[in-house]
């Protein structure tokens, strides 16, 4: 799948059939992870391969939204790193079958919403860099509001219905593993960039949101890699 | 700042505060068994008549090789973890009070319905580096819920050969004062999240 996903992106990319690719994505990102889903009767979000694939899939929609609200997509070499991503040699393609304990109606919720409100944040960050870099592009109001609704997906997504989750799980609803510690980082530090909104140094807030996406791909990707953890899924 | 996003603010505190405090007041007993020793849980006495690498069983005096889980317990979560698998392996059962309304597959298992619990290593995921044991509640030969804990303190993969050393158990009595509070918050929160969210998509129509 992922084969087929890089080649017919660049392929498409040379062609210069963009929005061919956008649609491409769309279809075969949805398809991979309902065919992984029905292979374990669950829903496929298990690892960091299903998560890239479910992102892909969230960047393309974004792509598609844009394009019918005309506003500048992402240029599609976001998807063809995308999809060059899903062959690094430390993302595992297998099925990874998931514990007895973990598999309640609440997991894909969690992650849904989790990696919704991360897509939603990276974007914002990507934005504030484009806009850093040339002043005239989407306007502050625009991506503050998309980094707003990705900081309240996550909030929900990754703190409050983890919080359930754990407890239910794991009879505990906080632990203080590495992922849950920088998850309360990632969100005092978004809590302390919307408490300053009132900053009038644009480019303060741009920077701001430039560091939240690296301190949120950490944690999407890095904890994951580099600590163990309850949360070291790979 | 709006007023909900405030809100939202102000219950992630207050709980993150709630598990502060909570993580220093709660209950938590916790009992060592070993083979052929006796507990009283909560009123109710249980023999513990064998401990191995795939099961742990209680009974109690009417009851052979079964657990009976009768007022005011019923088992949460279940499984062990790996203290020290080297030395002192410590197999790790929690109960906790049968209070508030748990939705979830334990469910099943009513007040003094007999159940017995099998801990098996066959869920162990080298993949994800940490060490897990599932356990596994059956009632008359049918199995009715597995669960998996899990926990590798010391960033290591053991093998499970120490397995094969069980020689006893600890069963702790957990007690979540905040329970209700956390939940409360919790739920506050995610009205205020949707309020927000509601703020925030108001008017927007992407279709035209």
């Amino acid at each position: 799948m992922a084969i087929t996903l890089f080649a017919l992106s660049v392929l498409i990319a040379v062609l210069k059939k963009y929005r061919s690719l956008n649609e491409l994505y769309l279809v075969i990102a949805a398809s991979a992870i309902l065919m992984r889903s029905f292979e374990r009767s669950m829903v496929a979000l298990t690892n960091v391969y299903e998560v890239l694939l479910l992102m892909a899939f969230l960047i393309a929609l974004y792509n598609g939204l844009c394009r019918l609200k005309k506003i500048d997509p992402f240029h599609p070499v976001v998807l063809i790193i995308m999809s060059g991503s899903f062959y690094l040699p430390i993302v595992n393609q297998t099925v990874t079958e998931v514990s007895g304990a973990l598999r309640t109606p609440l997991l894909p919720i969690h992650v849904m919403l989790t990696v919704l409100g991360i897509v939603l944040l990276m974007i914002a960050g990507v934005l504030s860099l484009k806009h850093l870099i040339n002043p005239l592009g989407t306007k502050f109001g625009k991506i503050h509001k998309l980094a707003k609704v990705g900081y309240l997906l996550w909030i929900s997504g990754a703190l409050l219905l983890g919080m359930i989750y754990a407890e239910l799980s794991w009879g505990r609803f906080w632990g203080w593993d590495v992922k849950e510690t920088w998850s309360l980082l990632v969100t005092i530090y978004y809590g302390v960039y919307f408490h300053l909104f009132k900053i009038k140094n644009d480019k303060i807030r741009h920077i701001m949101l430039l560091v939240g996406f690296i301190l949120i791909v950490f944690n999407l990707i890095g904890i994951n890699y580099l600590f163990t953890g309850l949360h070291s899924y790979r | 700042m709006k007023l909900s996003l405030k809100l939202v603010h102000i219950t992630l505190t207050l709980l993150i505060l709630f598990i502060l405090i909570g993580s220093v007041v709660n209950t938590s007993t916790e009992l060592e068994i070993f083979e052929e020793s006796k507990l009283e849980l909560d009123g109710n006495q249980y023999e513990v008549s064998h401990i191995d690498q795939t099961r742990v069983e209680l009974h109690s005096a009417h009851l052979n090789h079964i657990i009976e889980i009768n007022h005011p317990l019923r088992m949460k979560h279940y499984g062990m973890f790996f203290r020290d698998y080297k030395e002192t392996l410590t197999v790790t059962i929690a109960f906790e009070p049968f209070d508030i309304e748990y939705i979830g597959p334990v469910n099943r298992m009513i007040e003094n319905e007999a159940f017995e619990i099998y801990i098996r290593d066959s869920y162990v995921t080298e993949q994800n580096q940490f060490s897990g044991v599932g356990v596994e509640i059956h009632k008359d030969g049918t199995l009715l819920d597995q669960k998996l804990y899990i926990l590798n303190e010391k960033n290591e993969y053991g093998t499970l050969t120490a397995f094969n050393t069980v020689k006893s158990a600890n069963i702790i009595i957990v007690e979540n004062k905040f329970r209700l509070v956390i939940y409360t918050l919790i739920l506050l929160s995610l009205i205020a999240v949707a309020a927000e969210l509601y703020r925030a998509f108001k008017g927007w129509r992407p279709w035209l």
